[in-house]
C-alpha cells in the first residue's frame, strides 16, 4: 500500500545510519522521549523497518501511540527530514528480520558495541517534511 | 536543592563534538523535536538555556501551549555518551548577540567534528542557523543515562 509519500535518493541516504537517526516518542501522560537509533530501513514505498535492540521506554511509548517522529540526516548533503511513522506490526523472522541482523552486527561490530535483535518493528511512513537543505 | 546537571555532565552538554536535541508532544500533533545550536547551564545553575533557530519552532511551540513537558537529549558523537534530560519548559525569547555568538562557534566547531569522523559535509552545518534564533529555558527534573548499551534508558539522579 503506497502513502503518497516520495521518498528520494536523499532521504534513503539518510536512513543508513552513517549519521544515525533520532527518534521522539511520547507516553500516555505526555512526557516525550528522545533517543539514537542506528539506522532506519527501507523496507518499501510506503515503509520503514525499525530495529527493536536497547529500546525500553521507545517501544512502551510506540504501543501506547504508535505515531512517531524520525529525524535523518543525510551525510552527504546534510538534508534534514522529519519522518512521521505509524507502528504497524513486530516481526521477529523473515526476511527483513534477517537482513537487519546482519546490516546491525556488521555496523556494531568495529565500535564494539554488543547487541541483541528483539524483533523488527515495520512502520508505514506518515508523512515527510524536509526540515533543513543546503542551497 | 542540589543541580541536577553534575559537572561530567555539562562539560559533555557544553562541547563541540555534542549533538544537541530538543523534543515534546501533543495530543493533536503528536511528538515534535528540533536540533539544537547550543546548550549552555544557566546561571543558577538549576536552569539550561537550550538555543536553536526561530524557523525550527513553530511545532514545537505550538505542542508547548498544551503540554509543557519537554526531553532534551545530548551526545557526544565520538564516544557516545549520550544523557536524556526530562523536564519543565519555563520560557522563551529571543537570543541576546552572546549567545547568537556562542551558537555560531559550536556550529562552526560541531562541522569540524562531523569532517574528523567522515562526513564530509559536516561544516554546511553553519547554514543550519538563522537570525533570529530562541533561547528556551527549561528546568530539568531527571536524567537518563541514553548510551547505546544495555541498560540504556536507566534514570541517574
Amino acid at each position: 500500500m503506497e502513502t503518497g509519500v516520495v521518498i528520494s535518493t536523499e532521504l534513503k541516504r539518510a536512513f543508513d545510519g552513517v549519521v544515525p537517526f533520532v527518534v521522539a516518542t511520547s507516553s500516555s501522560d505526555g512526557i516525550p522521549n528522545i533517543t539514537f537509533m542506528s539506522k532506519l530501513f527501507y523496507v518499501d514505498k510506503a515503509h520503514v523497518a525499525l530495529s527493536h535492540q536497547f529500546m525500553n521506554k521507545t517501544w512502551k511509548n510506540i504501543l501506547d501511540h504508535p505515531v512517531f517522529l524520525a529525524f535523518v540526516t543525510d551525510p552527504e548533503t546534510l538534508g534534514m527530514w522529519k519522518v512521521q511513522l505509524q507502528f504497524v506490526e513486530q516481526q521477529h523472522e523473515g526476511p527483513i528480520f534477517e537482513d537487519m541482523e546482519m546490516e546491525l552486527m556488521a555496523l556494531t561490530t568495529p565500535q564494539n558495541i554488543t547487541f541483541s535483535l528483539q524483533s523488527a518493528l515495520i512502520c508505514k511512513i506518515l508523512t515527510v517534511e524536509q526540515v533543513f537543505k543546503v542551497i | 536543592m542540589k543541580a541536577l546537571l553534575k559537572n561530567d555532565h555539562l562539560s559533555i552538554l557544553q562541547a563541540a563534538t555534542t549533538s544537541l536535541w530538543l523534543g515534546n508532544s501533543s495530543l493533536l500533533h503528536g511528538p515534535d523535536m528540533m536540533r539544537l545550536t547550543g546548550a549552555r547551564p544557566a546561571e543558577d545553575q538549576f536552569h539550561l538555556h537550550l538555543y536553536v533557530p526561530e524557523k525550527y519552532t513553530f511545532r514545537f511551540l505550538e505542542n508547548i501551549r498544551e503540554n509543557k513537558k519537554v526531553s532534551h537529549l545530548f551526545s557526544c558523537v565520538y564516544t557516545f555518551k549520550t544523557f536524556q534530560v526530562k523536564g519543565l519548559y519555563v520560557a522563551h525569547r529571543h537570543c541576546t548577540p552572546d549567545e547568537n555568538s556562542y551558537q555560531h562557534t559550536y556550529l562552526e566547531e560541531f562541522g569540524k567534528t562531523a569532517v574528523n569522523i567522515g562526513i564530509n559535509s559536516g561544516m554546511s552545518f553553519i547554514n543550519y542557523w538563522e537570525d533570529p534564533a530562541i533561547c528556551f529555558i527549561i528546568r530539568p527534573q531527571e536524567i537518563f543515562e541514553q548510551t547505546p548499551k544495555p541498560g540504556a534508558g536507566n534514570k541517574i539522579s
